[in-house]
C-alpha cells in the first residue's frame, strides 16, 4: 500500500518537474516569439520610413524640376513683357522652393544656401516688378533680370543632379 | 548688439578674403548677394547728397529666409558704434564682394595664362 502511495507521489513529482520544464520552455518560446515579432515590427517600421523618405525624395526632385521649368517660363514672360502676370509667378515659385527645402531637412548647408539665394533673388525681382507696376512703368533691364534667373537655374540644376545621383546625404 | 554687428561684419570680411563666401550678382546694378542656409546678406553703395557734395556710403542688408530685410548696417552706423576704419573696411568688403560676384580673379588668372602662352 505504502509503495503504491510512494509510486503515485513520485509520478506526481515527475509530472511537476515536467510541468515546470514545459512552462519554462513555453515562457522561453514566448519571449523568443515576442522578440521576433518586435524585430519584424521594427523592420516594417524602418521599411515604411525608407519608403516615406524615398517618396519625399522623389517628390522633391519632381518639384525642383518643375521649379526650374517655371523659372524658364518666367524668363520667357520677361522677354514678352507680360509684367502683370509675373508677381504671382514669383510668389508661387518662392513657395515651391521653400516647400522643397522643408521636404529635405538633411540637405547640406551648401544646397540650403542655393535655395535661400534663389528665394532672395526672386523676392528682390518681385519687389522691383511690383514697384514698376505700381507706378505704371515697366522694369527696364530685362537682360539683367534674366541673367540672374539663369544663374539660379544653373545652381538649382546642379542641386537636382546631385539629388538624382543620391549624393546629397538624404 | 553693436559688438555682434562688428563681429558679423569682420567675419564676413575674413570669410570673403578666404574665398569662403559665394557672392553673386543681383538684378540691381552694383548690389551683390551672399546666401547662407537661412539668411542672405547684400552689399551695395548709396549716394548721399550733402551741402559739400555727393558722398558714397556702403550698406549691408540682412534678409530672412523669406527674403524680407531684417536689418541694415551702414559704414556711418558702424563708425558711430565704435567700429574702427568703418568706411575703409566696408569699402574693402564691397570691392571683394564685387570681384567674387563678377569672377574678376578668374578672368585675370585666365588672361595671365593666355598671355603666358
Amino acid at each position: 500500500m505504502n509503495s503504491g502511495i510512494e509510486g503515485l507521489a513520485s509520478i506526481g513529482d515527475i509530472a511537476s518537474v515536467l510541468g515546470l520544464i514545459v512552462s519554462i520552455a513555453g515562457f522561453a518560446w514566448t519571449l523568443i516569439a515576442v522578440a521576433k515579432a518586435k524585430q519584424v515590427a521594427q523592420g516594417a517600421k524602418e521599411a515604411a520610413e525608407r519608403a516615406r523618405a524615398e517618396i519625399l525624395k522623389s517628390n522633391s526632385m519632381v518639384e525642383l524640376a518643375s521649379a526650374v521649368a517655371a523659372m524658364e517660363e518666367i524668363k520667357r514672360l520677361h522677354r514678352q513683357g507680360a509684367w502683370p502676370l509675373l508677381p504671382d509667378r514669383y510668389a508661387s515659385l518662392r513657395e515651391a522652393l521653400s516647400m522643397i527645402r522643408t521636404m529635405r531637412p538633411a540637405m547640406s548647408d551648401e544646397h540650403q544656401s542655393v535655395f535661400q539665394g534663389a528665394i532672395q533673388q526672386l523676392r528682390s525681382i518681385e519687389d522691383k516688378v511690383e514697384r514698376a507696376l505700381a507706378t505704371e512703368q515697366t522694369p527696364r533691364n530685362v537682360p539683367a533680370l534674366n541673367k540672374v534667373i539663369s544663374l539660379q537655374i544653373d545652381k538649382l540644376t546642379e542641386v537636382l543632379t546631385v539629388m538624382r545621383v543620391g549624393n546629397d546625404g538624404q | 548688439m553693436a559688438n555682434k554687428i562688428h563681429v558679423l561684419v569682420q567675419r564676413l570680411i575674413d570669410r570673403t578674403e578666404q574665398g569662403k563666401v559665394a557672392w553673386e550678382i543681383t538684378p540691381d546694378h552694383g548690389t551683390y548677394q551672399a546666401s547662407f542656409p537661412n539668411y542672405s546678406v547684400r552689399i551695395l553703395t548709396r549716394t548721399q547728397y550733402a551741402s559739400y557734395g555727393p558722398s558714397t556710403d556702403f550698406v549691408l542688408t540682412i534678409h530672412d529666409e523669406g527674403g524680407e530685410m531684417v536689418d541694415e548696417i551702414t559704414d556711418i552706423g558702424l563708425k558711430e558704434s565704435g567700429f574702427e576704419d568703418a568706411y575703409k573696411r566696408m569699402e574693402h568688403l564691397y570691392n571683394e564682394a564685387r570681384r567674387k560676384a563678377m569672377g574678376v580673379d578668374k578672368v585675370i588668372d585666365d588672361l595671365l595664362s593666355d598671355l603666358e602662352n
